[in-house]
Parts: structure tokens; C-alpha cells; sequence
């Protein structure tokens, strides 16, 4: 409760639209990590965090047990802040290879929430390659296809619809390989 | 501080009227020269680390009460510039506790 009181307190506690919550996200996620540098930092070891029985057993974070709570704890406090905050510019490559990891989670709501994170913080200018390198890696499991699923979802539904002609008018394949994945 | 530690086997989930009695308190003098002490002094608490044994009898956790504490203060809006210094030690507190296994 202390943390999510505290949270509110940093990143705001009202739920914002999509579009408005990246229109600001940009804006204000080097003012409250440069803010508050400690910030930054808890993000990145709540996502590495994993569970008294998966360190016990060896578990890696790819791998976690679906018994493990605590991560779901620790993970979702730090995903939250990144959807309202962003994602932190010094960690910006681990966290994002730490979110994509979490698509592949046992824990369906990690893997929804990973998917809605992701899909609100893409960049629009290359969302065309997002939706690509998503479709293309070949995972072997079925939560990880869930999790990509989810961020697609999420990444579609996320931008307005007229806005989409122009985007598939020219990057036909992207058709192409959602019908090649549907079957 | 002495009725957090008097009443650390009293668990309840919000603490009954700690907070609201140490939130009055610190309100009353926000600007205060020992505003400091008792926000140290809960961090304190709540940093301890918990220790079960398995013949007790009674369950003693102060750690809640210094927790649910300094929530109720850093809520508060009355004394929002004042806790602004303490938010990041607090923040780090509050995670480390969700390691705990209790």
C-alpha cells in the first residue's frame, strides 16, 4: 500500500487515454527520473526481481515457475510506472529486453499488462518494424505468442483508424504475414 | 514512536489511529525544525528486519504500523513539501519490503 501511495504520488493515480498518456510521456519521463534518480534505478531491479522459490530452484526470469507470486508483486508496480512514466532513457535497452521478457510470463496478467506497456510506448515512427519484428520471431511457447498477440492488439487498437490506409498502403507484407500467422 | 513498538502485536491492517495521531501531530508544525526525527524514525522501523520465531506466542510487527505511518503522511497533502526530501529513501524502503516474506 506504501508503495502504490507513493507511486500515485510521483506518476499521478488517474487513469489517462492512450493517446493522451504518449503525447505526455515523452515530456515527462526525463523530468521525473532526472528528478528523482532513484527512480530509475528501483524500476530496473523491480522488473529483475524474482521470487524466494525461484532463486532457490534456479529459475531464471525467462523461466518462472508458475507458482511464484512475488514477482507479480515486484513486476507489476514497475511496469505500471513505466506505462504513466516511460521508460527510463539511461536503462532504455535493458528494460525494454526486460518487458519483452515478461510477454513470455506464465502469469497471464504480467503478460497482459507487458503487452499494454509495450504497446503504449512504441515509438509511431517505427511501429511499422515493431509489428514485424513481432510477427516474425518465432517463439516456442505459447505464452510468449499470447504476449506478442496482446501487443499487437494493444498497438492496433491504439492508433486511430484512418491513420492505418496510409501505414498499410505501403507495407502490404505486413498483411501478408498476419494472414501467413493465422493459419 | 513508543506506542508503534507498545502496540506491534495489535495488527491491524490500517493501524487503527497511529497514522491519523502521528499525521496530526506532524501537521500541526509542517515547517518545523524536527519534522525530520519522527519521518527518520519511522524509516527506521519500517527498515527492520522482521524476525519470526517459531515458539512466539504473539506476533510482534512494528514494521506495519512505521508502514502504514508513513503513507498516511506522505498522502497527505498538508505536508507534501515537507516529505519532498524523503520521498526516494521511502520509495526504496517500500520496495525492499516486498521481499519480505511475511
Amino acid at each position: 500500500m506504501l508503495l502504490k501511495a507513493l507511486l500515485t504520488r510521483l506518476v499521478g493515480g488517474a487513469s489517462i487515454s492512450p493517446i493522451k498518456q504518449h503525447q505526455n510521456r515523452r515530456n515527462s519521463s526525463k523530468l521525473t527520473y532526472a528528478k528523482y534518480p532513484v527512480l530509475a534505478d528501483l524500476v530496473v531491479g523491480l522488473l529483475h526481481k524474482k521470487g524466494k522459490a525461484d532463486e532457490e530452484s534456479g529459475v531464471t526470469n525467462e523461466h518462472m515457475s508458475g507458482t511464484s507470486m512475488q514477482p507479480v508483486e515486484t513486476v507489476f508496480p514497475a511496469m505500471e510506472v513505466i506505462e504513466r512514466v516511460g521508460v527510463p532513457v539511461d536503462h532504455e535497452e535493458l528494460v525494454m529486453s526486460l518487458l519483452m521478457a515478461q510477454l513470455g510470463s506464465p502469469v497471464w496478467i504480467l503478460r497482459e499488462k507487458a503487452a499494454k506497456v509495450l504497446g503504449h510506448i512504441h515509438n509511431s515512427q517505427v511501429i511499422l518494424d515493431d509489428i514485424c519484428g513481432l510477427l516474425q520471431n518465432q517463439e516456442p511457447s505459447q505464452n510468449a505468442l499470447h504476449g506478442r498477440l496482446l501487443c499487437l492488439k494493444v498497438i492496433v487498437c491504439d492508433r486511430p483508424r484512418h491513420s492505418w490506409s496510409e501505414l498499410l498502403s505501403s507495407r502490404r507484407t505486413i498483411i501478408d504475414e498476419a494472414n501467413i500467422l493465422r493459419r | 514512536m513508543s506506542c508503534i513498538e507498545a502496540k506491534a502485536s495489535a495488527l491491524t491492517r490500517r493501524s487503527a489511529g497511529l497514522p491519523a495521531m502521528i499525521t496530526g501531530i506532524l501537521s500541526a508544525h509542517p515547517d518545523s525544525i524536527v519534522f525530520d526525527n519522527p519521518i527518520l524514525d519511522l524509516q527506521t522501523i519500517a527498515s527492520t528486519q522482521v524476525v519470526l520465531a517459531a515458539d512466539q506466542i504473539e506476533t510482534r510487527l512494528p514494521q506495519v504500523h512505521a508502514l502504514n505511518c508513513l503513507k498516511d503522511i506522505f498522502t497527505n497533502s498538508r505536508l507534501g513539501p515537507a516529505t519532498e526530501p524523503h520521498l526516494a529513501t521511502t520509495l526504496t524502503i517500500a520496495v525492499n519490503c516486498l521481499e519480505n516474506n511475511v
